[in-house]
């Protein structure tokens, strides 16, 4: 009996060590910066980039670290743009090109998010699981490049939110 | 045991929590002029033949052409001047007595954006003149039958200083922003 309460006291402490992380890693940006080389004359820009399939990768710990968060807890992760300078022709678009790991077990789910997803300033849901994730690869993809929009850098933040549903 | 009594105690009844995080895409337009000759730039070849009678005017037939093509692709900043092309001779002169003119032919092609507009014939020298102006950002398409066809044409200028020989000139073609 006393170990019974021993072991109900250390998962209910657990509660008290929150795990409510969404991280990123590498936590750098994408940059890309066309030249006068990416094109011959009489050409358009090529009108759609594409990043590495692992331009980044997201790990989602929703929740205490202990059995019901780790394994069964559902979740889901939305995306949107916001602020910086951003043409309206230029379309951002984001997907999964993975799994990534979960905690161990083969209850642990990751479904949607698959094809590529338009990035709009309103938030929309990327993809959702169950338990922890770790290291999800997103790619990226901005369409509509053309010589017909004004030179300049233009930069938008993505907001990944994750929901514990 | 343990486990059926956790779930018990972990299963959460509450509102939503949420964790954020931010990742920056960052994409340059640079500022880009190039201009290329379609189909290619070798040279062309006009001439001059003896009348084919007496007393008729030499024949100017051959002393055209129209082979050539100008593409480009230009990116426009927010506030920049348009671009024009000018055309020069950098090398070479014109036999004496004629005069070498030229003119760009309206924008044709797949191209897309402000393409240019001609400005009409010019007499070619060694001073640069605008043959097509207003070009914002855009690109004419690649190729012959795209951008800005090129009409060369000699004339003669005055018939007694027409003499027997030929000539090579190279002419370039530039854009500006001015």
């Amino acid at each position: 009996m006393v170990r019974l309460i021993i072991c109900c006291l250390l998962l209910f402490a657990s509660r008290f060590v929150m795990s409510q992380e969404l991280t990123m890693t590498p936590m750098s940006d994408w940059n890309v910066r066309l030249s006068e080389n990416d094109l011959r004359a009489g050409e358009d820009f090529v009108s759609t980039l594409t990043s590495n399939e692992d331009q980044s990768k997201i790990t989602i710990e929703v929740g205490p670290a202990n059995f019901y968060y780790m394994f069964f807890n559902s979740w889901s992760l939305s995306v949107e743009r916001s602020g910086g300078k951003w043409d309206n022709d230029l379309e951002l678009y984001i997907r999964r090109t993975g799994s990534g790991q979960s905690a161990g077990f083969f209850f642990a789910n990751i479904s949607g998010g698959e094809s590529f997803v338009r990035i709009n300033r309103s938030s929309r849901e990327f993809f959702s699981g169950n338990g922890y994730r770790y290291d999800v690869p997103i790619q990226l993809e901005i369409r509509g490049i053309s010589l017909t929009i004004p030179t300049d850098t233009y930069s938008t933040d993505l907001i990944f939110t994750v929901l514990d549903n | 045991m343990v486990i059926i009594i956790s779930l018990f105690i972990f299963v959460p009844i509450h509102a939503q929590k949420w964790s954020s995080t931010s990742l920056s895409v960052n994409l340059t337009l640079p500022e880009i002029a190039v201009i290329n000759l379609a189909p290619n730039t070798s040279t062309i070849d006009m001439s001059i033949r003896p009348p084919t009678s007496p007393g008729q005017p030499i024949d100017m037939s051959q002393a055209t052409n129209a082979d050539k093509w100008i593409n480009y692709s230009v990116s426009e900043g927010r506030g920049t001047p348009k671009r024009n092309i000018t055309a020069q001779i950098i090398s070479g002169e014109v036999p004496r007595g004629f005069k070498l003119k030229l003119s760009a032919g309206n924008y044709e092609g797949y191209g897309k954006g402000k393409t240019g507009k001609s400005t009409g014939e010019i007499t070619l020298s060694g001073t640069p003149q605008r043959i097509v102006k207003n070009i914002g950002g855009g690109f004419t398409g690649r190729g012959a039958n795209n951008g800005h066809q090129l009409f060369f044409e000699l004339e003669y200028d005055d018939y007694e200083d027409v003499k027997v020989g030929s000539s090579s000139i190279t002419v370039a073609f530039t854009l500006t922003d001015n």
